[in-house]
């Protein structure tokens, strides 16, 4: 195979990887923003929540910055493209992502109640939104996006945000991403909190995690009678050009031909579900760090559902599908791919080793009592 | 200042620096042979002539200059331009290769003459430091206090310095700014600058009320165990 090839279906590989730690840790603190108005009912327990995350929430957010950067310079046109399409979602996204970090540095420098009730509200919205508008995105690019190129690349937008965001398969796939934010943040909650947040953290995550099940069954069969994109035309060595070389068609049901030539890949979302229910006997039995670890599996599989349905496409076109937007004809040059490939080989292991070394050190149950002392934590 | 702005801008202290009409009239020749190469892409689009695409190979160095003077073009339609008006389009787009040079000039001269202000500042600091007259001197704490807001000042006479000089250009001779914006309506950047307004002057208003408060609290406050110098240990309210 081309070099060039393989080097598009590696940096395709690693964008997932991305998007499943992104998924995963950002997600999980996510969630602990969402559920922090309900496991913590007084402002020590909100507090305690809160420095469970504390050591690592901002570490975390280097998958967020990671994933956009990825997309950046390994599949610019994608990067460019899918950005300005979703620009309202994407801003409001933005919005709540920019509250975040100021609710976690104000809300306990001062000491009143309206004041740290406010900051509260501040971490549902910059919770459930962001983890929201993630799982939407994929459903609306399941869906394929109204989008295309003139003559000078220039890109048009040909849909309006408000079918992107009042759009029931994509509000399925973002209360999804929501589900399991919420399941994977409570699981966390459990690993490092006594009761009385212990116990409610397992309430919430387990429903959650039932949720999330249900929700991605009902994904899969909705997917069958949507239309789905089928390369018919296009060269996985061509220039990264979405203008040309490509002829795509639109079919029903066609995000599962895929499935049908390689059952195998039926494992992936095998994995998604088998890891999500066993999260919830888990997170039941008491045995939270063994169902945190069953959320990674969770995320692989939904994720790697979704990338096994749609490759090679990335983000499909419904008003122009031949300039659709696939692994082939989206990415970087071979050399910038190959720079690249340098750099994620070094840093990405490091951000795994680190992490880890973080969440090893800071490792044990926050007490409340403790926390209510420590005026100087979060 | 030719012995300083001479080597800033050409790496030597003998080549010329053009002027503006210079600039333009240099640039003549580059918006025509611009044109040929954008209107020879656009015809390879439609019909993938050889012919067009090595019209197109001929003249992609200036292609930039091209899409620059499709501003003045009917539609923005390079191909459109009928042959006896190529010339004033020419004429029309050369003002169009120079930034606005007012903006630039003062901007950058605002930020330099900043970044001497610091420069004296700090060198003050320095002379009453060692003379262990630095919270004594009621002039100097009070000057230091009006330039909190300074640097930033600074940054962003710097910043349009950058943005402002670098027009019409995206990417230098290739891309014009106004080609590589997005086609999304005005509504949408409305909503967008709207948003960034609202949320950041609500920032602004907590921050400085954050920061007026622990300031009437004082340093004292601190306690004993405190390391001074650490920024993160603001949160002194329940001590
Ligand atoms: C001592 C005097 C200073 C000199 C000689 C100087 C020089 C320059 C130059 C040559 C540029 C590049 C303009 C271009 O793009 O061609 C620049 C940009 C800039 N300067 Fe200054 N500067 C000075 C002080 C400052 C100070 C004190 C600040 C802020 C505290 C500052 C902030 C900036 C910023 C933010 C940019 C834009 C960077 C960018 O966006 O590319 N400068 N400066």
């Amino acid at each position: 195979m081309d070099l060039y090839v393989i080097l598009k279906l590696v940096w395709a590989g690693l964008l997932c990887v991305l998007l499943i730690g992104l998924g995963l840790m950002v997600g999980m603190d996510m969630g602990v923003g969402t559920l922090l108005r309900f496991v913590g009912r007084t402002d020590g327990e909100r507090r305690t929540a809160l420095n469970i995350i504390g050591p690592h929430w901002d570490g975390n957010q280097v998958w967020f910055i990671l994933g956009g950067g990825a997309i950046f310079a390994a599949f610019p046109t994608l990067y460019a493209t899918s950005f300005s399409v979703f620009y309202v979602v994407m801003i409001l996204l933005l919005f709540s992502m920019i509250l975040r970090p100021v609710a976690f540095e104000y809300r306990s420098k001062v000491d009143a109640r309206l004041w740290r009730a406010s900051w509260d509200w501040v971490f549902l919205l910059s919770g459930f939104l962001p983890m929201f508008v993630y799982g939407a995105a994929f459903g609306n690019i399941l869906q394929g996006v109204g989008y295309h190129f003139n003559w000078s690349g220039q890109y048009f937008q040909d849909g309006s945000f408000l079918s992107y965001l009042l759009n029931p398969f994509a509000i399925l796939c973002g209360l999804m991403a929501v589900s399991l934010s919420v399941m994977q943040g409570g699981v966390m909650l459990m690993i490092r909190s006594e009761n009385p947040i212990h116990d409610r953290a397992r309430r919430y995550a387990s429903r959650a995690g039932l949720v999330a099940v249900v929700l991605f069954l009902v994904g899969g069969v909705w997917v069958r009678g949507m239309h789905g994109f089928v390369l018919e035309q296009g060269n996985p060595a061509m220039p990264a050009n979405p203008m040309h070389g490509q002829h795509v068609s639109m079919q029903v049901g066609a995000w599962l031909n895929n499935y049908a030539a390689h059952p195998v890949l039926w494992l992936l979302p095998l994995l998604g579900v088998v890891c999500m229910l066993a999260e919830v006997a888990l997170v039941l039995a008491n045995r939270p760090r063994v169902a945190w670890w069953m959320g990674l599996g969770a995320w692989v599989g939904t994720i790697g559902t979704v990338a096994a349905s749609m490759f090679p496409f990335f983000m499909p076109s419904t008003t122009n599908p031949d300039q659709s937007l696939t692994i082939w004809n989206s990415s970087a040059s071979q050399y910038g791919l190959t720079c690249m490939l340098a750099v994620a080989l070094i840093f990405v292991p490091l951000i795994l080793c680190y992490t880890s070394w973080c969440y090893y050190v800071m490792r044990g149950k926050v007490h409340t009592a403790d926390i209510i002392k420590d005026t100087h934590s979060y | 200042m030719p012995f300083v702005l001479t080597p800033l801008i050409t790496h030597s202290f003998t080549t010329p620096i053009t002027g503006m009409i210079e600039l333009e009239d240099a640039a003549a020749p580059r918006i025509e042979s611009g044109i040929a190469a954008v209107s020879a892409l656009r015809r390879y689009e439609e019909g993938h002539q050889a012919a067009d695409l090595e019209m197109f190979h001929a003249h992609q160095n200036d292609m930039g200059y091209g899409l620059l003077a499709s501003r003045h073009a009917p539609n923005q339609d390079v191909t459109a331009i009928p042959p006896e008006q190529i010339q004033s389009v020419v004429e029309q787009t050369k003002p169009d290769i120079l930034p606005n040079v007012f903006v630039t000039f003062w901007s950058f001269r605002l930020m330099v003459f900043l970044g001497v202000f610091f420069f004296v500042l700090f060198a003050m600091a320095s002379y009453l430091s060692l003379k262990n007259q630095l919270e004594r001197n009621r002039l100097f704490l009070k000057i230091c206090m009006w330039a909190i807001p300074l640097p930033i000042l600074a940054t962003e006479f710097g910043w349009i310095t950058a943005e402002a000089g670098r027009q019409p250009w995206t990417v230098f001779e290739r891309l014009p700014t106004f080609m590589s914006a997005s086609t999304h309506s005005v509504s949408y950047m409305l909503f967008s600058l709207a948003g960034f307004t609202v949320l950041y002057s609500i920032f602004i208003a907590v921050e400085l009320y954050l920061m007026f408060k622990f300031a009437r609290l004082g340093p004292e406050a601190h306690g004993q165990h405190d390391h001074g110098a650490d920024a993160d240990h603001l949160s002194i309210v329940a001590h």
